[in-house]
């Protein structure tokens, strides 16, 4: 047992898609952790918040003193460093939060049935009825600007999708022989759920946390590209974006002399995305029964 | 079959109201201050006692549910609201809106359909070699790419190097000509009225437009038919049915082809109807980087002015294109697969 | 029964192997040899694991993924299938070899109709026109015993039962009217009284066109039943061949007695029912020597070598250092 599991996870972190994926993420970590030493923020100021660098307001090349360039008066590499913090923080409050309230409402829907299943899942198919991007925005808005607010935005409208798949998940081990025979030796609800079947549904919401992860990644940076999301000049890709987001739709034909804008901020921000992606890929590979030969 | 449907379609109004209710409750933290803003067109009419007497006006002290009542009986008689972002009623705003998103969801959505089902079923055939691992790598770095990222590069590389697929909706010569009298509007789509009406020109702009936008939400979209089309066909091809086929004596091609691709392209189609419902709410990135017309980049803005009443009718609009596109797709998934009953 | 020439598939020395995920080659199929008789039914007989199904399926080299083919020869009627081009492969497989599965359900594709699916082979392997193989596939449902056969071949697998499914299994694999049926546990997925009725009907199919069969199978009922001539696989290898009688009468092996002693007889006496201790051994893991010798009664030293295989009798081969019921039995060292 044990030693099946260890092969596993050597398997795990053999596979291409899992070395290149841990390895990623393993360097967005450290650069996370290394953020006051990578790019030192001024004395006694918050280093979220993006300090001024230039006066001008035009947005200035890379070079040797800023090597991602400047745009909105700051520093891109600076916002780059001290917005992976940001990037990890959204991530996984949000999936952390939005899987365990999905757990509960799908655990609690799957496993008493009935009435309680129904009302639950005609509550999650509503909120799944909703456009997930524009309720984000409107939240959002409402909530006004701050990343907190963004936060609580996307765990609003995204527990809906590992609700829908603990629920399928009980439902199928509901059907199987051992919970009967719990049942009959009189263990209460909640010792069943969380001894038979939390445990089997484990993997499945671990593989679809790791790839929500990535898209909620995406869409705090949406929002914040939108000019909805975090507070100005705080320190997080999507803000980056903005400040892109003029001078490329307005320029016409001038896009591309301010690529750096797009660049730096786009790269991090795919790479991050990527990496949560290819761990996702790998432990599907791995754990997902149905796709082994 | 029949009863299935009827069923389904009872929970349309369920799910609608459940939509308003959510936006309603959202809206209704905001103070009768800020909401009063919606109803005001010029700056003069906010002095002095003039705010006071508008909340009046409109009832927005009252209780919640009087308030939600008000706008629900407007909306039984057909009144969705006035839109002030697009500056007339919410209906005829989306209206107008909504065929050019249809078109550009359209377009999008056969490109992703036919690039993912290939690739992936070449990636399944070659499962485990050179091919499967580059097809893989690349389609999961396009679903990682944020679409306005990927939107940015897709301008500075088409527009601002090539000069091909420039921004926006139409040209200003097509648009007056697409604004003149002459030119009748079929289908509302750009592309197809301007081929009925003979304007070639017309064609090229606007097709040159969708362009940039389209390949934005293929190389950002077809990922996820890749992986579905992928593991379905691996998962086909280990079936007993199939090592049946090779023993009658079928070339490779028609086991490939016949037997295993009908099997595997069941839940294919069913991912690609989702997907086609996913773009017409999934445009909104777009809509705004390219600075096109379309119910996304109206909705984007609605809901950062906080615009209630085309907030909500968009997102009752999307409802009711969500809850009627799933239940399309699950009755042609029972056409498809011979075995599903719908009961 | 007598010459030579009349063997019309002969298989010598197959090796198959397996590459699980660690990449290890792993052989499941070790030095297998046999022939079959024009006519005759030959059972290969064993536990599940022992490579039979791996066997039956290296004939027409229709092993899939990470299954290989590393040594023998497989002579259809001279020609060695192993080395054919596999376009003439393909020529053979339904036209003159066909096959019959374990579970019908799965084995029939749920997504074509009873009738596509069977015309289909004819389609390929005969000069017939699609109005022609459907008449003759109405026909073939006819003969194999499904009610309103017309009808039928409009239907979809999913609304035949069991029984009904493996009779159409067995309409398609005779479509072709092939020489060789290789039946892989045809009925073990049925009803009791539904396999007695499915072996009748492949015995009768089998007078009528005049074919030989290669029933796989762990069931030594069905083998009783069925077989002229059984060969007994355990871990990869044939490790007894014989006629009918000389296997149920004179049984050599061990391992062919413990299975012999595990069906429940009637005439038994209390007590001496009995089973095979241990399980089949992994295939990555084979004892060292005589393959049984950890699960078997009459272990000595001696067994740790490879054993030999000894002609006893007519066709009667064992492969075992001290093979029951014999001369050899007196001299053993204990």
């Amino acid at each position: 047992m044990t030693s099946e599991r260890r092969q596993l996870i050597r398997r795990l972190f053999l596979s291409t898609s899992g070395f290149l994926g841990f390895s990623l993420l393993a360097f967005f970590c450290i650069v996370a952790l290394c953020a006051p030493w990578l790019a030192p923020p001024p004395a006694g100021r918050d280093p979220y918040l993006m300090p001024v660098v230039e006066w001008s307001p035009n947005p200035q090349p890379p070079s040797s003193e800023y090597i991602f360039g400047v745009a909105g008066k700051r520093n891109i590499y600076y916002g780059v460093i001290w917005g992976t913090r940001s990037a990890f923080r959204v991530g996984i409050t949000v999936t952390v939060i939005s899987t365990m309230f999905g757990l509960l409402v799908g655990a609690v829907g799957g496993y008493f049935g009935k009435i309680v299943d129904e009302v639950l899942m005609r509550i999650t198919d509503i909120f799944l009825a909703i456009p997930f991007l524009v309720a984000a925005v409107v939240m959002a808005t409402i909530l006004g600007p701050g990343l907190d607010n963004v936060i609580r935005a996307l765990i609003f409208f995204s527990w809906m999708f590992p609700a829908r798949l603990i629920r399928g998940n009980i439902l199928q081990i509901k059907e199987e022989q051992y919970i009967t025979a719990a049942r009959s030796v009189g263990v209460n609800h909640v010792g069943i759920i969380v001894r038979h079947v939390l445990p089997n549904s484990i993997f499945p919401v671990l593989i679809q946390a790791s790839m929500r992860m990535g898209s909620l990644v995406i869409t705090a940076a949406a929002l914040s590209f939108l000019g909805i999301g975090a507070r100005e000049n705080y320190a997080d890709w999507g803000g980056l974006l903005n400040y892109a987001r003029n001078w490329m739709l307005g320029g016409g034909g001038e896009v591309l002399r301010y690529w750096y804008m797009v660049v730096f901020p786009g790269a991090a921000m795919v790479l991050f995305v990527l990496a949560w992606n290819l761990v996702g890929d790998a432990l599907r590979d791995v754990f997902d029964p149905r796709l082994k030969v | 079959m029949f009863f299935y449907i009827a069923r389904r379609l009872l929970f349309l109004p369920l799910t609608l109201f459940g939509i308003s209710l959510i936006i309603f409750f959202m809206f209704m933290r905001l103070s009768p201050e800020q909401r009063v803003a919606l109803y005001i067109t010029s700056p003069e009419r906010l002095r002095g006692d003039n705010v006071e007497r508008l909340i009046d006006l409109h009832g927005l002290r009252d209780p919640w549910h009087i308030q939600y009542g008000r706008w629900m009986g407007n909306v039984v008689r057909g009144n969705l609201g006035w839109s002030n972002v697009g500056k007339e009623p919410v209906y005829s705003a989306i209206m107008r809106r909504f065929p050019y998103t249809l078109e550009l969801a359209l377009y999008s959505a056969l490109p992703i359909i036919w690039l993912g089902t290939w690739l992936g079923t070449l990636s399944a055939l070659y499962h485990n070699r050179p091919l499967d691992h580059t097809l893989r790598i690349s389609a999961v770095v396009g679903w990682s790419f944020p679409d306005f990222v990927f939107g940015f590069f897709v301008l500075m590389i088409f527009y601002s190097i090539l000069g091909w697929f420039p921004p926006g909706t139409l040209g200003a010569e097509a648009d007056a000509v697409v604004k003149s009298s002459q030119f009748r509007s079929f289908t509302g789509m750009v592309t197809i009225d301007s081929l009925l009406n003979g304007r070639l020109d017309v064609f090229i702009d606007t097709a040159r437009r969708l362009a940039g936008p389209v390949l934005t939400l293929t190389y950002v979209g077809f990922a996820y038919i890749l992986r579905i089309a992928r593991s379905s066909m691996l998962e086909v091809l280990g079936r007993e049915y199939i090592r049946t086929a090779r023993s009658k004596g079928l070339e490779e091609k028609v086991v490939i082809n016949k037997h295993a691709r009908r099997n595997a392209m069941i839940p294919v189609a069913t991912v690609s109807g989702q997907t086609i419902i996913a773009l017409l709410g999934g445009t909104v990135i777009v809509e705004t980087i390219f600075n096109r017309v379309g119910i996304g980049s109206f909705m984007a803005t609605a809901a950062q002015q906080l615009d209630f009443a085309s907030v909500i009718g968009g997102s009752l609009f999307f409802g009711v294109i969500l809850v009627l596109g799933n239940l399309l797709v699950d009755v042609s998934y029972a056409l498809i697969d011979p075995r599903v009953r719908l009961d | 029964m007598s010459v030579m020439d009349n063997y019309i598939l002969q298989v010598h020395g197959l090796q198959v192997t397996f590459t699980d995920i660690e990449r290890n080659e792993i052989h499941v199929v070790d030095g297998v040899s046999f022939s079959i008789k024009q006519g005759e039914t030959l059972a290969l007989v064993g536990e599940s694991g022992c490579g039979k199904s791996v066997t039956s399926l290296a004939l027409l080299r229709l092993l899939d993924g990470n299954g290989r083919i590393r040594g023998g020869n497989v002579l259809w009627q001279g020609r060695d299938i192993l080395s054919l081009p596999l376009r003439e492969v393909r020529s053979l497989r339904g036209r003159e070899i066909a096959m019959v599965f374990q579970e019908p359900s799965s084995a029939l594709n749920p997504v074509y109709t009873i009738g596509d699916q069977i015309t289909e082979s004819m389609l390929r392997h005969q000069k017939v026109s699609p109005a022609q193989a459907k008449k003759q596939a109405e026909e073939m449902l006819r003969l194999v015993g499904i009610p309103e056969p017309r009808k039928r071949l409009e239907e979809y697998p999913h609304a035949l039962s069991g029984g009904m499914k493996q009779r159409a299994m067995i309409a398609m694999a005779l479509s072709c009217r092939p020489r060789l049926l290789i039946a892989d546990e045809p009925t073990t997925s049925l009803d009791v009284t539904i396999q007695a009725q499915i072996l009748e009907l492949i015995k009768e199919l089998q007078k009528r066109f005049h074919m030989a069969i290669l029933l796989i199978t762990h069931d030594l009922g069905i083998v009783a039943n069925m077989a002229d001539r059984i060969l007994i696989m355990y871990a990869g290898k044939v490790v007894e061949e014989g006629n009918k009688q000389d296997i149920f009468r004179r049984a050599a092996h061990p391992y062919t007695r413990g299975l012999l002693n595990s069906i429940p007889r009637m005439d038994q006496a209390k007590g001496t029912f009995a089973s095979i201790p241990g399980t089949v051994p992994d295939p990555a893991h084979f004892p060292e020597g005589c393959r049984f010798h950890n699960r078997c009664g009459e272990f000595t030293e001696t067994c740790l070598s490879e054993p030999g295989k000894i002609h006893l009798e007519n066709e009667h081969f064992v492969l075992c250092h001290y093979p029951l019921g014999q001369k050899t039995l007196g001299c053993r060292a204990k």
